[in-house]
């Protein structure tokens, strides 16, 4: 009886304690850990977006919209908003910025993925190409959405709403393609429904 | 610091750790295993070298074996009498006292003794030799020197001899029984040290084989038991069998007929043999 | 190394070579593959772990007297687990940065049998000078392995150590060493060195 006891004492005494130390902590940690994700979001928004002096949250029923406002003005400068879905390895968020109007893309930043080294990881940065190597992510700049984002392989692309794919990663590069035009169509619906 | 979430969080620790703390309690009684003290306190006095000297595997399942009336006390060769004591103690019996065992190699034909047969290029263990064509000697008895009772020795006890023989350490030796059990030929047996008689020869052949194979080996000529008598010694299969209960402590060989010196007291195999017979 | 057995300096020493929790023992392998892609991540994850490990030692050290067997092993585990998440909020807090490129992996330093297997077989047997010098000691060691790891397949599958440019243009990287079969074979050839220089000294 007596070990019973002492059993669900020692067991009991050391989970309470943790339950307190770790709570307490808590209390220490989280404001930092918010305010790093806040910084985080915050420098993701700025890069997608032309200079704005403040942005307005939208909330729609799956995501966020961030509407980037100079002060005084009423017409946004632009839209943020982050889109996700799966890559070839895993998944790929991007925040992407896009005109008031839905026309065109702004900027395209890739947050998180686990493309494989090397070759989806292109989709980021590609440090084999030396002059340019941000080429990827640069296409997407005053890419046009009208009609949907298209990936041709191999050739240049010749309309304003293509891109070109990265050689040996094509499935990387058209799951983001996939992912910007389902997401950017949902959020357009959701936000001219307001 | 947030008194509310301070509160639910050491309540919901405190209370999965009292849950599974219950949880474990229940599990303590409901599946408790009853275990006897004094299989540990044998344990102790065990000397732990898990040799399997006792026939059983390892000095824990040995100790179980003596608490549960199983196995005699002196059941471990290489336990002290001292410890063989301490069990007796605790086990509430009268202690026995063993004699001293040791292994005693059966073969005289090292390198300078025997002939070959082939140079044999496989791996070098006496059983993979034994295996390959009867060994790389003429004669398939004898020891073939590939060290497989050195490296089965728990106690360092064995070591091959400069003339391809495995000689032991009598002080180190447990008669744990490992090295008969390796030996490929049963060239060791284990024997009291009161035995003092050997047949250093394991070879069945006959005397046109043996004048071939090696320049000590026993070619069943009968000497030793026409010296000593039949009850004393029996003819198997060209060898002879010492029987040790009849005959008792020897102090001289049974013939001096024997013509290779197969058969002898065990201080006269201590000194080297040097030969002066070649075999071709 | 020392080779006297109870010597505390010993206590300390035989995590670097003679019981190194890696390369001889062969415990906390998960770590070691995954997060020695880079050298900066490979020290990142050695000093999280050495943290717990201390700290916890310490604590099972004071309390092995007091804990009956039956909860021993609930027990170490909600102290290892706080101290886990001890580490891991304050990584996420002070270095975003490192606590993304660790990712899952600071949690599962919790099931990290190295934690787990030096408070079983030591902590919780020995007083907490000996305790904390066994601690440090495997701490050591597995630093050193985990940075060793991770500078090599930095170097060779980014051409970097420590972020810095070692290699020049003409390297061509070895993508396969940020890769896992480069942890993997990277590790086993390093665990084969030590092998073969414990065997010549044997």
């Amino acid at each position: 009886m007596k070990t019973i006891v002492k059993m669900i004492v020692v067991l009991t005494a050391i989970s309470l304690l943790s339950g307190g130390l770790l709570s307490s902590l808590d209390s220490y940690t989280a404001p930092r850990i918010a305010e790093n994700r806040m910084k985080q979001l915050k420098a993701a928004i700025a890069e997608v977006l032309p200079k704005y002096d403040y942005y307005d949250e939208f909330k729609t029923k799956t995501s966020v919209i961030y509407v980037g406002k100079l002060n005084g003005v009423e017409e946004p400068v632009g839209l943020a908003f982050k889109t996700a879905g799966n890559g070839f390895q895993g998944k790929i968020v991007m925040m992407v910025g896009v005109k008031p109007d839905f026309s065109e893309v702004i900027k395209m930043r890739v947050l998180e993925q686990v493309e494989t080294p090397g070759l989806g990881t292109k989709i980021v940065v590609d440090p084999s190409n030396k002059e340019n190597p941000l080429w990827f992510p640069e296409q997407f700049e005053g890419l046009i959405l009208n009609p949907a984002i298209e990936v041709i392989k191999n050739l240049k692309p010749e309309k304003d709403n293509q891109i070109q794919a990265i050689a040996g990663a094509t499935i990387s590069s058209q799951a983001i393609a996939n992912i910007l035009n389902e997401q950017i169509a949902e959020v357009k619906r959701a936000y001219e429904a307001r | 610091m947030d008194l509310t979430s301070l509160v639910v969080s050491m309540a919901s620790m405190g209370g999965l750790g009292a849950l599974f703390a219950i949880g474990l309690a229940i599990a303590h009684v409901k599946l408790h295993v009853e275990v006897d003290p004094r299989i540990d306190m044998v344990m102790g006095e065990l000397p732990g070298a898990n040799c399997g000297g006792c026939g059983l595997p390892g000095c824990s399942a040995f100790a179980e074996a003596i608490v549960a009336g199983n196995a005699a006390i002196t059941g471990c060769p290489v336990n002290t009498q001292d410890g063989v004591d301490e069990i007796a103690g605790i086990m509430g019996v009268q202690a026995e006292v063993k004699e001293k065992e040791l292994a005693r190699v059966l073969c005289n034909g090292g390198n300078a003794e025997t002939a070959p047969k082939a140079i044999y290029k496989g791996i070098k263990t006496c059983l993979a030799a034994h295996l390959t064509f009867g060994g790389d000697k003429l004669c398939k008895y004898g020891c073939l020197g590939y060290g497989d009772c050195v490296v089965s020795c728990p106690f360092d006890a064995i070591y091959i001899g400069d003339n391809g023989l495995p000689l032991v350490d009598e002080e180190k030796c447990t008669a744990c029984g490992n090295c008969v059990t390796a030996c490929p030929r049963n060239i060791i047996e284990v024997h009291p040290v009161s035995h003092n008689l050997f047949v250093f020869c394991k070879s069945e052949d006959e005397a046109k084989y043996t004048k071939l194979t090696c320049t000590r080996a026993c070619n069943g000529c009968k000497a030793c038991q026409k010296g000593a008598g039949v009850e004393k010694i029996e003819m198997v299969n060209n060898l002879p069998r010492i029987n040790y209960e009849v005959y008792g402590v020897v102090d001289e060989v049974p013939t001096t007929k024997c013509r290779n010196n197969a058969i002898g007291l065990i201080e006269s195999v201590k000194v080297p043999v040097t030969t002066a017979q070649e075999n071709k | 190394m020392a080779r006297k057995k109870n010597k505390l300096t010993y206590e300390f020493l035989k995590g670097i070579w003679d019981e190194n929790p890696v390369l001889i023992s062969l415990l906390g392998l998960c770590p070691a593959l995954a997060v020695t892609n880079s050298a900066t991540n490979g020290l990142a994850m050695s000093l999280a772990t050495g943290f717990v490990l201390l700290c916890s030692s310490i604590l099972i050290s004071l309390i092995r007297k007091i804990i009956p067997s039956q909860v021993r092993i609930a027990g170490f585990i909600v102290i290892i687990a706080t101290f886990v998440t001890i580490a891991d909020r304050y990584l996420a807090a002070f270095f975003p940065a490192i606590s993304k490129d660790l990712g899952p992996f600071v949690p599962l330093i919790v099931v990290n049998c190295l934690i787990l297997g030096r408070q079983e077989a030591f902590s919780s047997k020995n007083n907490i000078g000996r305790s904390m010098l066994d601690s440090l000691g495997m701490t050591t060691g597995f630093l050193f392995v985990l940075v060793i790891l991770g500078a090599i397949r930095e170097l060779l599958g980014s051409g970097t150590v420590f972020g810095l440019e070692i290699m020049g243009d003409w390297f061509n990287p070895w993508m396969v060493m940020i890769l896992p079969p480069g942890a993997f074979f990277t590790l086993g050839i390093l665990i084969g060195i030590v092998n073969l220089i414990n065997n010549k000294r044997a």
